[in-house]
């Protein structure tokens, strides 16, 4: 009996069977299978955990077709047998009895935070049936620029639905979340070294690591592997944490920073200052003065034809313009931090160049003005040669894997003349630059609410999301509730109903990434890339199915069957490369994807470097392909920036910028004006400080507002796992099943709120409630939080009263929809004031 | 062969297992069927479930949609969002809030030891309440089928899986099951439904007990 028998079966059947015959057991949910006695011990299976973007190679333990552990695959050379705490939490999402579990259909067609939406299970067919109607309906009204896809958690399957489906319908609104995770980061990289990613930290061989309000023992990037070897890496190294809390790196750490937020470029211009000053750059890879004098004088410009650079581009222009008088004395004032602690830290990173880094986490970047942050600190890489180094920052290894055949040929004109509209999110105008090697190449993702709710680019009509939940992930959520609500028709693909499904009009239950998924991602840690499996290791739970393969193959189905069967022929394009077949259904779709663009991995005939496989099933057991070891400095003077060179004077992001001024016939500084950057003239041009751009009146709104992740945070969807809760306690200040807002004695005591006390933390935008700790670990002036908790929906331990009261509080109701805008990136760090009301 | 008294109160209590099993499923056109029957095999056993089932096929009567009592099972048992009565045994025995728990790996040892598995497509749980209940209906009924060919050591073999698995599953969470659904439902079918079946599983269990004591 199919689950569709289960969801249509008449009751009445059940009776005449069981009226007539009782003495035979009627049955319906159960059949006769032959006795078997005593199940199998269980085996250990590949799989990839996606709980953060670490994307560890995991194994789970599977006794009886049910998951019950999870360790790291030993087989990886970035985090081996290694994994955090997080893992393990995958277990209760999995099996959480309030995932969705079969499509469903709104029967409420008013949406709002106070309408129920009264869903109902319907079939796959219904569901399907319903998606391909609304999407003909666009191409019947040639106005398939108004379909839009929103992306959230994704594997490298990613294509087939957000790409190559959106552009075959005709639409140039495929978005996706990345702009509210950590793009400012990849800014810094980017116009310096012309690397647009997350580098990797070759931790193991370095003496000095500088963090920058990163905290890999609790999120981003490698946790598991980092855990591992913290113990190690700290017998040989030197770390010094920049952070107003005290992180659980911090609280491991040699010095701690606990700097004014938003000031981190005032540091980082004042450790380029010493480093320049004392000669302690890297000479074999900055070059140094033609004669050998040091004339880095404090406050003394120097003549560029006296130095002669080797691998770096625009060093005395950098000094020249931005450092000679950032003295330690100037950034103690701005830092808050003590000059002789900034002068330590200066020159013991210098002396550990060039095996020593600078690593930029989100939280000094993600700020309204933080591309520029994200520049100088890491600029500092480049004048200690720790960039491609030995103990530096290093970029991923190469991974050779193919990409999905082109969707070119099956665009009609409909089709090509939709994606040539401009995007839902505003990217690229005057004020949205989201200058991704090229302007407007960036995602602007919370700028896509106003993109909704304003028409501009253009309407929105029929809406796709698939794990992704902007209206609780995204700063001022209730701008997406008033967008979703506005949407005629919105779908959502998704494990958990959340806040974004409370405004859709069908939920699809979407596979779990780590135990019912087709699929691969690649991650660098430890001088290596894996390129690790997601696999199903169980059969998928109720009537879920793979949102990026097997969900989108259904839809063509349907929509060939209405006349337009470019996607499904598509689809079809992708063979099996074992047998040369194409799909047949949706679940060979699934798989022929993943062996077509791994082929180069486990097919020995097209073997290109690192782990050697017989075929695609030696790679699937092994569940994780690892790449050659890192070929150190190989990119030294061939970097992909204008000059070849890593840029102090950034030549490339001057190229863009005024390619950009250009378009809309301004200056440059017009752009930074209309952007909310402080630079000016060349100033834009490299890395500097600028002012932290903070919202409110400091007279109000006293206290500056610090958000960060929790080690327990699987992105935002741990809130409903009870494991959570229980052990919360692992992230420093924090309690167990509590939500609390982290504020040093000194500043509690002044505004009588004591330990343990209910409070409101208000800020010019919004509001939320939690508890108040008094923790010696915040730094005075700020208030600390967690982000994670404050669903209103989700499920039943997520939300203390459903649908109303939500546990804890959403820190994204705090903070203003503010951007970095040169990136695209949300800021979400540094971003608001706040104050403290005691309840 | 005329039937025994026994024989009778049997079959009318797998009957019954059988029909509160279907009302677990989403409500379709067949459910008012399904209520009458149920109130009709009750009757002779459990003389206090004549309320709640009339009171269930009221509900049916009354409602305007069918659509009310399919939003109101999902908002119960289904989903999404918060489950307001979670139909797994493992939520309540485990106290984890989730499915497929190792109570849940038990069930499904049971039910292979009677040579038995879910059905081919069958998407939920072993330990969903509709299978639990189908489970003791298939006992109940291998039960009768023993008796009637006179196989009595079967017979309180099959009569011992019913209250061992009572006693072990199904009795040990019907009862906060049931409380669950009587806090959350709006409806009277499926207040009426939780009401029914808390009550038929309890006296179930009391006169199985008596039955194997009276045996022993």
């Amino acid at each position: 009996m199919t689950r569709r028998g289960f969801i249509q079966a008449s009751a009445a059947a059940g009776v005449a069977a069981a009226v007539s015959a009782p003495w035979q057991p009627s049955l319906k949910a159960l059949a006769a299978k032959g006795k078997k006695m005593g199940g199998s011990k269980g085996q250990w299976l590949p799989a990839t955990c996606q709980g953060c973007t670490s994307w560890c190679a995991s194994e789970v333990f599977v006794v009886n077709g049910r998951a019950v552990k999870t360790r790291g695959n030993a087989r990886s050379k970035v985090n081996g047998a290694a994994s955090c705490p997080k893992v393990h939490l995958a277990l209760q999402q999995v099996y959480d009895p309030d995932r969705i579990k079969v499509p469903m259909k709104r029967t409420n067609p008013k949406k709002g935070r106070d309408q129920d939406p009264g869903f109902v299970p319907i079939t796959w067919d219904e569901a399907l049936d319903t998606i391909a109607d609304k999407i003909m309906e666009l191409r019947k009204n040639d106005e398939t620029y108004k379909y839009m896809l929103m992306r959230g958690r994704y594997s490298y399957m990613r294509d087939i639905l957000y790409a190559k489906m959106t552009k075959i319908i005709g639409s140039p609104n495929n978005i996706s979340h990345s702009a509210i995770c950590a793009e400012a980061e990849k800014f810094g990289s980017y116009y310096t070294e012309g690397y647009w990613g997350y580098r990797q930290y070759d931790v193991a061989n370095s003496r000095y690591i500088i963090l920058w309000a990163a905290d890999p023992l609790s999120s981003n990037r490698q946790v598991s592997y980092y855990s591992s070897v913290w113990g190690d890496v700290m017998d040989r190294a030197n770390i010094a944490v920049v952070d107003p809390r005290l992180s659980i790196s911090a609280a491991k750490a040699d010095e701690w920073l606990p700097i004014a937020p938003g000031q981190d470029g005032a540091l980082a211009a004042a450790i380029a200052h010493v480093l320049l000053t004392q000669g302690l750059w890297y000479k074999d890879f900055v070059g140094d003065f033609k004669d050998g004098e040091n004339r880095f004088k404090t406050g003394q410009e120097v003549n560029e034809e006296d130095f002669e650079e080797k691998f770096t581009s625009g060093l005395v222009k950098w000094w020249n313009l931005e450092l000679k008088d950032k003295t330690p004395q100037w950034a103690a004032k701005l830092t808050g931090l003590p000059v002789e602690q900034i002068k330590r830290v200066a020159v013991a990173y210098g002396k550990a160049a060039p095996n020593c880094m600078s690593w930029v986490g989100p939280g000094n970047c993600m700020q309204t003005r933080g591309a520029y942050t994200a520049l100088i600190c890491h600029a500092l890489n480049g004048l200690t040669g720790g960039v491609d180094n030995v103990g530096g920052t290093l970029v991923a290894n190469k991974a050779y894997l193919s990409k999905f055949p082109s969707e070119k040929p099956f665009m009609d004109e409909m089709a090509k003349r939709g994606t040539k509209h401009k995007k839902i999110d505003q990217r690229g105008t005057l004020e949205f630059p989201a200058l991704k090697k090229k302007p407007g190449k960036a995602v602007v993702t919370n700028r896509a609410a106003e993109g909704i709710l304003e028409k501009k680019p253009n309407e929105i009509k029929v809406a796709i999301g698939y794990m992704n939940n902007f209206t609780f992930s995204c700063q001022q959520p209730d701008r997406w509730e008033r967008a979703l609500a506005s949407i005629p028709f919105v779908a959502h693909i998704t494990t958990n109903a959340s806040e974004f499904s409370w405004y859709s009009d069908i939920l699809l239950p979407d596979a779990h990434h780590m135990f019912e998924k087709w699929g691969y991602v690649k991650s660098a840690g430890n001088g290596y890339r894996q390129v690790p499996l997601l696999q199903p290791v169980i059969k998928p739970m109720w009537q879920s199915k793979i949102d990026e393969t097997e969900i989108p193959y259904l839809i063509a189905e349907k929509l060939a069957q209405r006349g337009f069967p470019n996607l499904l022929d598509y689809c079809k394009t992708v063979e099996d490369p074992e047998t040369g077949k194409a799909p047949k259904d949706e679940k060979e779709f699934a798989l022929y994807c993943l062996k077509y663009t791994t082929q180069k991995l486990w097919d020995p005939a097209q073997y290109k470097g690192g782990d050697k496989f017989k075929g695609w099933e030696d790679f699937r057991q092994a569940g994780v392909w690892n790449s050659d070891p890192y070929p150190y400095r190989k990119r030294w003077g061939h970097m992909k920036t204008k000059t070849k060179m890593f840029e102090f004077y950034s030549e490339t992001l001057k190229a863009v910028l005024e390619k950009h001024a250009e378009k809309y016939d301004v200056s440059v500084d017009k752009v930074m004006e209309v952007c909310k950057y402080q630079a000016r003239g060349e100033m834009a041009f490299i890395p500097h400080y600028e002012e932290p751009y903070l919202v409110g009146d400091p007279k109000e709104f006293p206290f500056i507002h610090v958000d960060h992740k929790s080690r327990l945070n699987r992105e935002g969807r741990s809130a409903n796992c009870t494991w959570y809760f229980d052990f919360k306690d692992v992230d420093p200040g924090d309690e167990r099943w509590k939500d609390v807002a982290k504020l040093n004695p000194i500043d509690a005591k002044t505004i009588g709120v004591k330990d343990g006390d209910r409070v409101r933390l208000v800020s010019p935008t919004g509001q939320l409630e939690c508890i108040a700790k008094l923790w010696e670990g915040t730094r005075p002036g700020t208030v600390v939080k967690c982000f994670g908790q404050g669903h209103w929906v989700y499920g039943r331990v997520a939300s203390k009263v459903f649908g109303k009261v939500p546990r804890g509080g959403n820190n994204n109701d705090l903070i203003p929809a503010e951007y970095d805008r040169l990136s695209g990136s949300s800021a979400r760090n540094g971003v608001t004031r706040i104050r403290v009301e005691k309840l | 062969m005329p039937q025994t008294r026994v024989e009778s109160e049997l079959r009318a209590r797998a009957q019954a297992y059988r029909l509160l099993a279907d009302c677990y499923y989403p409500p379709g056109n067949g459910l008012r069927h399904s209520v009458a029957a149920l109130g009709a095999t009750l009757k002779s056993l459990l003389p206090q479930a004549a309320g709640p089932a009339a009171q269930m096929l009221q509900s049916i009567a009354e409602q305007t949609a069918l659509e009310n009592l399919q939003v109101e099972f999902a908002k119960l048992f289904v989903g999404p969002f918060h489950l307001l009565a979670p139909p797994y045994g493992s939520v309540y025995l485990e106290g984890e809030n989730q499915v497929m728990g190792e109570s849940t790996a038990e069930v499904r040892d049971l039910f292979q030891e009677q040579g038995l598995d879910l059905e081919e497509g069958f998407e939920e749980m072993p330990d969903h309440i509709a299978v639990e209940l189908e489970f003791m209906h298939f006992l109940a009924s291998k039960e009768l089928a023993a008796m009637e060919l006179g196989d009595e050591d079967a017979a309180v073999q099959y009569e011992r899986l019913q209250t061992g698995f009572l006693g072990s599953h199904l009795g040990r969470w019907i009862g906060p099951f049931a409380d669950k659904i009587l806090q959350s439902a709006e409806t009277d079918f499926y207040r009426g439904l939780a009401e029914l079946t808390r009550d038929f599983v309890v006296w179930n269990d009391d006169k199985l007990k008596k039955r194997l004591q009276d045996t022993q």
